[in-house]
């Protein structure tokens, strides 16, 4: 039986991501994305050219992996992940992978999956650095543990710091080979916070500990459904 | 008591770009005021009247310091400090 992987955005960490698990075989991917082609994306979406400006990414994507690589057509579902979508897009998935641009998302995703019991792999990039969390639930640190809630003030997004390509393409593939390690035969080796630094040419692996009043997946946890009043900060519009 | 920290790209506009820097204590909250001290704006961004912000994570070698003292975790000569801040992005 194939495995369900959800890619929740398909843009310049999603996009790379889903090239490198577009040939493992058992896998049914599943695009989660309602974001166009833009020109100014093209440097770090490499399947595309001119010609898919203004194209769902999620459509363009799925149609490069079947056309080029000759693999199972993704499932495509162009949509973003809200308070009232997620639980069943996550629910549908065996595990999920989070390459948003903006907290909200981040931490609605997050939630999501620490509710329904699904590994989840986030991912994020800016500048000349990314991060890496892979969840298995309950045996791991969620992304609160790690990250407790959305930040207040100063926090590095998309709208205050560039991207830089490489590092994009650099986070969705550790975030491939993080769902690979899941898949099999000891998926809690995946779980751990991997930290990029491209100016240093650094990798750091850290194995995250869970914390003890972590609002979603201690014992006492105070999450127990997604109440959208959580998730409202700012998007990030690129 | 040298304490090397290692400074995230995102805040390397507050020490003229350098990765890493030194600097002196004898807890990770006496290195940080030192940091502080050296290239002012970091107590601002890492810390508020609970403590490290909750986006922020510093580490200690591979330990986060909220599984050890917190800021009031010892640090002695040699030690490295990693800051890693929650970040979105990359669409
Ligand atoms: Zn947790």
């Amino acid at each position: 039986m194939s495995a369900r992987v959800l890619l929740v955005g398909v843009g310049g960490i999603g996009h790379p991501c889903a090239l490198a698990l577009a040939a493992v075989p058992d896998i049914e991917l599943v695009f989660l994305d309602d974001d166009r082609v833009e020109r100014s994306n093209l440097h770090r979406l490499v399947a595309f050219d001119e010609a898919h400006v203004g194209a769902p990414k999620a459509h363009a994507l799925a149609e490069h992996i079947e056309r080029e690589l000759h693999a199972t057509r993704p499932v495509v579902i162009v949509d973003r992940a809200t308070p009232d979508s997620v639980r069943a897009h996550v629910d549908d998935a065996d595990i999920v992978v989070e390459g948003s641009d903006n907290f909200a998302t981040k931490f609605l995703v997050a939630d999501a999956c620490g509710l329904a019991g699904k590994p989840s792999v986030h991912g994020a990039a800016v500048g000349w650095s990314g991060t890496v969390l892979s969840v298995v639930p309950a045996r791991s640190a969620c992304y609160r543990c790690v990250f407790e809630d959305l930040p207040v003030g100063d926090a590095v997004d998309c709208a205050t710091a560039g991207v830089f390509a490489p590092v994009t393409a650099m986070i969705g593939a550790v975030m491939a080979a993080h769902v690979r390690e899941m898949l099999g035969p000891e998926p809690a080796r995946a779980a751990k916070l991997s930290h990029f630094d491209a100016t240093a040419g650094m990798f750091r692996h850290r194995t995250m500990q869970r914390r003890s009043d972590c609002p979603l997946c201690c014992e006492a946890r105070v999450i127990t459904a997604i109440d959208a009043s959580r998730y409202s900060a700012p998007l990030c519009s690129h | 008591m040298a304490i090397s920290i290692r400074i995230p790209a995102s805040l390397r506009t507050l020490t003229q770009a350098k990765e890493e820097v030194t600097v002196d204590g004898a807890t990770v909250r006496a290195a940080l005021a030192d940091l502080d001290a050296k290239f002012p704006g970091f107590k601002d961004r890492l810390l508020d009247d609970k403590g490290v912000k909750r986006f922020m994570n510093v580490y200690l070698g591979d330990e986060d310091i909220r599984f050890l003292d917190g800021l009031d975790t010892p640090v002695k000569d040699g030690d490295s400090l990693t800051i890693v801040p929650a970040i979105a992005g990359g669409r």
